[in-house]
């Protein structure tokens, strides 16, 4: 049966109501539910493996955990931490308290760990036991103050703080920081003399009222911390302390099979002495999909449901993540092997045999018709055109129909209408000729299939007029350098990086010197008035540096992952950004472009957001997102390449139909995504059906909604269903979400009503023509679903017609319900 | 009221019955010839074709407004003989176009030059016209679709316009490897158009497109070598979809090169020069051995060149020099190689490619100031140019500023004798064969730039213009004499003289009675100053105004700049006139004070503000008046003075200034009298006729001025006999009053009788005793 077949009039008209009735459903949501700690069966693991391997303390205040592996014969790991035995040889110079080595005494000593009939022995050295153990400041007192969250965001890191105390966010300004925790206030936030006395240490603990309630317990390591840097002096780190350079998490990725599901993390921090040392109890933990795997303070992992999840770690401005898996039997669960079409299918499928994951059947001739139209095209096939698809005998057809879209001018006017989002194409940002002249420049290079590398560096290196050289507009929308490097950021790196501006990233890896150091390949943009009115002239003068505003320190151009680049001389620095960003092994920029067309083309991105990469929004697909970017570099940054292998791929035509084992899946791509036509698809889908088009002022008769080069048409139809502003370069401005509004457009809407009444509209003219109702039913479900009507359907429809009295009444209201759907709303 | 008064009020009112029909007729008048009252100018809008033809007769269209009666043309062009077009039906009669023949010579280069219009009107705005040795053919107005393209034959130009959301299709035949250039003349003709243009397939597949082009703005162009015998379509819209009649093109299509500069960019007035044509599309193109006359007049040459096979042409603009012309000398791409530059002088250069820098050195003394002004976009070269003056040493000295729309200039002063250099590069790096460039080097001198706010002066026949004329004066701050060059003698000026750091003037131009209605003149206002011991002289700019003209075209050709056409209309209306009311006006002995009204008939929808003055007064005697203000029609005049004036008339007179569009106008009254009266005037007046052996009341009434406040006895001198009533009555302080009641015995005769009174007040401390007019009081029988 069909997903949508309507089977009664009534069901068709209900089908109104369910505009709004796709809602977001959680993973394996009937698994979800509290932590559960099982006992960890050992077995027999054929070696066990340690880290640290070695252990150096070399601080009183030293410790290291221990976190032990096992491995086993099938392949498999899992953490045995909590199950072993871990026994110093010598207790004088070093103990073992609760799996983790705490110095005694400065000499050597090994620790023993056992399990599964396996031991392992680790060597101690201690020394430094006789030296006094100053707190750092930096990586004592903040990084405990952080840890208990007193400096988040929603308490004293926020910008004017709480209770009349502010912190930097998370620590970014220390500066600042010992301002306020050790001059204002009178001098009670830290009592050097009595340290308990401290207000810090006596607010959290709720000694005295604390509006933030307890967030500090005597026996937190962070207490001790606080505590011993406030007797101490409460000073601040000399400028030529250890630096921590950076952290290293273990382990970096696993994968574990029920019941194997726990897993205790070792976060160790390398300083700039060459010491190492053991911050899991004060490193700060998230995980990705809580409803996959919760992580709690001390850094240790459970995993509740089938599913992955990116564990971020954080200290201070330092992070990275641990990826982990977690797989479980499904019951009743069998894989068979379905044709792969081509590498998408391998890394889908690997994913989804993995996950326990069947994926759906293939979809059907009309709804692949329809499907692959709506996503390449952004408009419905003709009646002709679906026709002639599904009488094709030809085994190649869908291979043939998507080479043929992929090269029709209507796909480069849709996906410049997509591009237009992102560039922010609207008068008030360009002027009313530059919307013109900046969209026909994005049609153009889409039609040519202008080679993504080359796109991006048209865009980033444009100068001149801005209507002479119409991609010179990217530096008008980003009229100054910090939108420049929020904009060029979050479209080509996929990095949402506008936090840093003030201050660190709470939740990421960059900085405000990033920040500001991305944005000094920028800051020589300049801009003045061109020749015409509206007109802009854009170039880069031969000077120009950034300055941080928070340290006064002039920035030197910074690449992420790569650190700062010398760029001295008058050249313009866009240039060697552009040559960063466009080499092949830049990790960002395929990514987010390929990224962005699955998105676009699977409803969901493997990525998603599809523009927000990052530590703790990892891929779904890890595998698949490289392999496609690879792909797309190998072919040359060529986005039809990567639109044909997709549209090729199983993956993309399997049916929108879920089976037993797929039914909750909503990010490994084991079904399609139904998702509401876009605003633009979707009223030109209306014209469509109705034959009657849409006028927009100040265009052409015939233009097509997905044609506009920008919003200042003034639609209200397209405004209800999500048409986007383009105030903003994210993609998360265009509205999917489905809302009354849209509901009442569709039922009774003058738009709709005047389509469906309209005197020549595609049903009158068939009528006229002399056309049967059957006839005219048929096409109607042709040109709406791109399939013929069922027989039921049409007994439906001629009953309802028959009954209505008029004949041509009757006909428009199975015109309307049509146009209301779900089959017609939704992508499927 | 006494005799006096009522008699003024009664020719008052009789007048101004006569003069509300007077103005009733003048108004019915005024609304039916509102349009011809006051001067109403000749418009242009544009013409049709675009093009004239050198070396044949090309009838041109224009087209535009008030062009019936038009008296004779004016063109740029060097050479042109016109007349207007006999055999054209009612041409020259018609208020929305008129047709006139121009001949042009052959050697006439093609390119865009200024015309205007006269008629006994005025003068009409400037008008571009383009010279176009391709034949034009006109837009059918059917062509909006491919499949209703109109057919061309190649070469030719279309003269049309874009409608709103629409497109124009062309479609022509052409065979395999011919060469076709499509150009769009839009802009540069001042039309408001943003033209695209598509040459499409025969099955509508694009082949090449263009939008806005280097170095001819928001035109376009593109050359395209035809693969494929067959038919092509040209599409041109404007490129938001906007479009009227004025969003017109002249679109070329043939065999033309596509150039839009030389190098060098400069011809010698006294030599020879080699200039090379560049472009897009223009190589094969024969150098051009240029003798610019030094006669040539302004600082720009029309230039046009084409293939030595082909039909058409394109054009350019080259500069018109008298400055040492010197060209780089390559490779000068550092500082060591830099190429000489000898002082005062022009270099030409080129970027032969992106990111080439060009230097030049120079030698120059401590205490030099020099300038250096670079020429490209308004020469037709793209580029956009970056300057630096260095150091022998490679410092920076002096930078050019790049923030706005000129070309660049550097300003800059020379610390210490010794060798410079001067960096050009383009702004934005780019180069190649039209990235060519001018700097002009000069020693600086003080002086001062003007600008006028017109481009076109017109005057009723002995009437006045006004401009504004703004000022940019560079280190002088002395007076500039501002005078009008072509328009013969016998004019008088005002406003002409910018004082002591003055940054602008009205400037305001009477024109002499010999300037008859429809002569048209091309004048330019030219400021006069001596700096020190040099006599310094500019013209005032009009390219502000051109702009605006032309759609925002930033560079107007350049030898309209500071042409302004003059023009006389005819005589220009009464636009009011003044009465005093009363007509003889009263002035109070003792008191010493009077009223009256000054009242303004306006005319012609004249609403504005005239001014008033009061002249002739006896001695003593001053008036307060104001004037009357815009929109009212009166105003109180109040005099006031010497107290002890005997009875008697004075003659005094009131004269009215205003202006109304510009045109000053005077109107005297010269003749008002001034009659010197006491204090308090009486009058009486009966209600009606005395009854034989009834009562009447009689009405008195004063009349106060100034300080005559107190009460005042009125008696009547003699009363008829049998006629009885009180001695006396006294009106009240402040009243002005009162009835006496008379009555009739019944023995008094029946007829008519003359009655008087006299009234006794003391008006500061003066007693003053005054009869009225006699009045007559009828005595009937019951």
């Amino acid at each position: 049966m069909r997903l949508f077949q309507f089977t009664s009039f009534a069901a068709m008209l209900s089908a109104v109501t369910a505009i709004a009735a796709l809602a977001a459903t959680t993973a394996f949501g009937e698994e979800s539910g509290a932590a559960v700690l099982e006992p960890i069966v050992v077995g027999t693991p054929d070696k066990i493996d340690v880290q640290p391997p070695q252990i150096k303390l070399d601080t009183p205040r030293r410790r290291m955990h221990l976190v032990v592996s096992g491995m086993y014969a099938d392949g498999a790991m899992q953490d045995l931490s909590r199950a072993t035995e871990l026994i110093s040889k010598d207790e004088k110079i070093a103990k073992v308290e609760h799996g983790v080595v705490v110095p005694v005494a400065n000499g050597t000593t090994q620790v023993a760990a056992r399990v599964g009939g396996k031991e392992v022995m680790v060597p101690v050295e201690v020394i430094g036991q006789e030296r006094p153990d100053q707190v750092s400041f930096q990586h004592g007192a903040l990084v405990a103050l952080s840890k208990q969250g007193c400096n988040s965001g929603a308490c004293h890191g926020s910008p004017s703080g709480k209770g009349g105390f502010r912190m930097s966010l998370r620590a970014y300004d220390e500066a600042l920081d010992i301002e306020t925790l050790v001059r204002e206030a009178f001098n009670r936030r830290t009592n050097a003399y009595e340290p308990a006395a401290s207000l810090l240490l006596r607010k959290p603990t709720m000694e005295v009222p604390h509006g933030g309630g307890m967030k500090l317990k005597k026996s937190d390591p962070a207490y001790e911390l606080l505590h011993d840097w406030i007797a101490q002096g409460c000073h601040a780190d000399a400028a030529d302390a250890p630096k921590c350079v950076k952290v290293d998490v273990f382990p970096r990725q696993r994968i574990y099979k029920r019941p194997a599901h726990t897993q205790q993390l070792l976060v160790l921090a390398h300083f700039s002495d060459g010491t190492v040392r053991d911050v899991t109890n004060l490193a700060c933990y998230s995980s990705s999909d809580e409803a996959v795997a919760t992580v709690d303070a001390g850094g240790f992992v459970t995993g509740l449901d089938r599913g992955e999840s990116a564990i971020l770690v954080r200290y201070l401005e330092k992070m990275e993540t641990s990826s982990l898996m977690f797989l479980k039997e499904v019951e009743g669960f069998k894989w068979s092997d379905a044709p792969k079409n081509n590498f998408v299918d391998n890394d889908v499928l690997d994913k989804l045999r993995q996950l326990q994951i069947l994926p759906s059947e293939p979809c059907a001739d009309d709804e692949f018709v329809r499907r692959v139209y709506l996503d390449v095209i952004g408009e419905l096939p003709t009646v002709a055109e679906a026709q002639a698809f599904l009488a094709d005998a030809d085994p190649a057809k869908r291979t043939k129909l998507i080479d043929s879209l992929l090269g029709r001018p209507e796909y480069a006017e849709f996906w410049a209408l997509k591009w237009g989002d992102l560039l922010r194409l609207r008068n008030s940002k360009v002027s009313a000729a530059g919307v013109h002249k900046f969209h026909r420049w994005i049609e153009a290079a889409l039609r040519d299939n202008m080679p993504y590398d080359q796109f991006a560096r048209d865009l980033l290196t444009a100068d001149g007029s801005t209507f002479a050289n119409p991609p010179a507009n990217y530096f008008r929308t980003a009229a100054e350098t910090n939108d420049c490097t929020e904009t060029t950021s979050q479209l080509f790196l996929g990095i949402r990086i506008q936090c840093a501006k003030c201050h660190n990233h709470p939740f990421e890896r960059w900085t405000q010197d990033n920040y500001y150091g991305i944005g000094a390949f920028f800051n020589r943009i300049q801009r003045k008035p061109g020749g015409s009115p509206d007109e802009l002239v854009v170039w880069s003068a031969r000077s120009g540096e950034v300055t941080q505003p928070r340290t006064g320190k002039q920035m030197k151009p910074w690449l992420p992952l790569k650190g700062d680049a010398d760029l001295p001389g008058e050249d313009d620095r866009r240039d060697a950004f552009v040559n960063w960003l466009t080499s092949a092994d830049n990790p960002f920029f395929a990514k987010v472009e390929v990224n962005r067309i699955w998105g676009h083309l699977i409803g969901r991105g493997i990525v998603e957001p599809v523009d927000d990469f990052r530590d703790s929004n990892p891929p779904s697909n890890a595998v698949l997102l490289d392999h496609l970017a690879k792909d797309f570099v190998e072919h040359k940054f060529d986005r039809k390449h990567v639109l044909r292998t997709i549209l090729n791929s199983r993956t993309y035509q399997v049916s929108s139909r879920k089976n037993d084992f797929n039914k909750n899946d909503v990010k490994y791509f084991s079904h399609a995504t139904t998702r509401l036509l876009s605003a633009e698809q979707l009223l030109d889908a209306i014209c469509r059906v109705t034959d009657v088009a849409e006028k927009y002022a100040g265009l052409p008769a015939g233009t097509r909604a997905t044609q506009l080069p920008s919003p200042d048409v003034d639609n209200y139809f397209l405004k209800v269903f999500g048409q986007p502003a383009r105030e903003t370069a994210c993609q998360c401005e265009r509205s999917s979400d489905s809302n009354l509004s849209q509901a009442l457009q569709m039922i009774n809407g003058p738009l709709v009503h005047s389509k469906v009444r309209n005197e020549k509209n595609r049903l009158r003219t068939l009528v006229t023509a002399g056309k049967n109702d059957k006839e005219v039913i048929s096409e109607l479900y042709l040109a709406a679903l791109s399939r013929p009507p069922s027989d039921a359907e049409i007994e439906v429809s001629t009953k309802h017609i028959a009954a209505s009295g008029d004949r041509t009444r009757g006909l428009e209201d199975v015109c309307w319900a049509l146009l209301n759907a779900n089959e017609f709303l939704f992508q499927h | 009221m006494t005799r006096l008064m009522r008699a003024t009020a009664s020719v008052w009112t009789m007048d101004v019955s006569l003069v509300c029909f007077g103005l009733f007729l003048c108004a019915v008048i005024g609304i039916v010839a509102a349009g011809t009252a006051l001067a109403d100018p000749p418009s242009l809008s544009y013409c049709l074709p675009a093009a004239a033809a050198p070396g044949k007769a090309t009838d041109i269209k224009f087209i535009g407004g008030n062009l019936a009666g038009a008296t004779g043309m004016w063109s740029s062009l060097p050479t042109c003989a016109h007349e207007m077009t006999p055999g054209v039906e009612q041409n020259g009669t018609k208020a929305d176009q008129v047709t006139y023949r121009l001949t042009l010579p052959s050697e006439v280069p093609v390119g865009i030059y200024g015309v205007r219009l006269a008629t006994t009107e005025g003068v009409s705005n400037v008008r571009l016209l383009m010279v176009d040795d391709l034949a034009s053919v006109a837009d059918n107005g059917a062509n909006k679709s491919v499949a209703t393209a109109q057919e061309l034959s190649l070469p030719v130009a279309v003269d049309g316009f874009c409608e709103a959301e629409s497109y124009d299709f062309y479609k022509f035949t052409a065979v395999a490897g011919q060469r076709v250039s499509l150009e769009c003349v839009a802009r540069r003709l001042g039309s408001q158009l943003d033209p695209v243009i598509r040459l499409l397939d025969s099955v509508g597949h694009e082949l090449a497109y263009s939008d806005d082009e280097p170095g001819i703005g928001a035109d376009c162009r593109l050359a395209y070598r035809i693969k494929q015998a067959g038919v092509y379509f040209v599409e041109i819209r404007d490129i938001r979809y906007v479009g009227d009649a004025n969003h017109r093109y002249h679109l070329r299509i043939g065999d033309f090169p596509l150039a839009t500069t030389t190098y060098p960019m400069a011809g010698n007035k006294q030599a020879t020069s080699r200039l090379v044509f560049c472009g897009p599309d223009a190589d094969g193109l024969p150098p051009l051995n240029l003798v610019a006359a030094a006669s040539v007049p302004g600082d720009q040459l029309p230039l046009s060149a084409k293939y030595a096979d082909g039909q058409g042409s394109a054009f350019v603009r080259a500069a018109a020099s008298r400055l040492s012309e010197q060209i780089e000398l390559e490779p000068n791409d550092t500082p060591e190689k830099s190429s000489p530059l000898n002082l005062p002088g022009a270099i030409n250069g080129r970027f032969e490619q992106a990111n080439d820098r060009d230097y030049f050195q120079f030698d120059a003394k401590k205490g030099q100031r020099l300038i250096f002004t670079g020429r490209t976009r308004s020469l037709g070269s793209p580029s956009d140019l970056f300057m630096r003056v260095l150091k022998a040493d490679g410092g920076l000295l002096a930078e050019a500023e790049d923030s706005g729309v000129d070309e660049g200039v550097i300003d800059v002063s020379i610390p210490a004798d010794g060798s410079y250099r001067l960096m050009v590069e383009d702004l934005l790096r780019r180069g190649g064969p039209d990235h060519v460039y001018r700097v002009v080097v000069e020693p600086y001198s003080a002086g001062f730039s003007l600008a006028i706010d017109t481009e076109r002066f017109n005057a009723p026949k002995s009437g006045v213009f006004v401009a504004k004329v703004t000022c940019t004066r560079r280190d002088y701050n002395g007076p500039i004499a501002l005078s009008l060059e072509g328009a013969g003698d016998g004019l008088v000026l005002t406003g002409n003289t910018l004082g002591e750091g003055a940054k602008e003037t009205v400037l305001n131009v009477t024109l002499p009675p010999s300037v008859e209605p429809g002569r048209l003149m091309n004048v330019r206002v030219v400021g006069r100053a001596k700096i020190g011991d040099v006599e310094f002289q500019t013209t005032a700019s009009t390219l502000g105004v051109l702009r605006t003209a032309f759609s925002g075209l930033e560079y107007p050709p350049a030898d309209l700049d500071g042409a302004i056409g003059l023009g006389a209309g005819p005589l220009f209306p009464e636009f009011f006139e003044l009465a005093a009311a009363p007509a003889i006006v009263p002035y109070a002995q003792i008191v010493g004070g009077g009223t009256f009204k000054i009242q303004a008939k306006r005319l012609n929808k004249f609403d504005e503000k005239v001014n008033l003055a009061v002249e002739g007064l006896p001695p003593g005697v001053t008036a307060k008046v104001a004037a009357i203000d815009k929109g009212k029609g009166e105003v109180d005049v109040e005099l006031s003075g010497v107290a002890a004036l005997a009875e008697g008339e004075h003659v005094f007179r009131v004269i009215g200034t205003a202006t109304y569009q510009n045109q000053p106008k005077r109107v005297v009254l010269d003749k008002i009298v001034l009659r010197v009266v006491k204090p308090v005037q009486v009058g009486i007046t009966p209600v009606g006729a005395l009854v034989v052996g009834g009562k009447q009341s009689i009405k008195v009434q004063l009349t106060r001025y100034g300080d005559a406040k107190g009460p005042v006895v009125v008696r009547f001198k003699q009363l008829p006999l049998g006629v009885t009533g009180p001695a006396e009555v006294t009106i009240a302080e402040g009243k002005n009053e009162g009835t006496i009641e008379l009555a009739a015995a019944a023995d008094t005769l029946p007829g008519k009788t003359l009655l008087a009174a006299t009234a006794t007040a003391s008006v500061k401390d003066r007693a003053v005793t005054v009869d009225s007019e006699p009045m007559a009081l009828e005595i009937n029988k019951p």
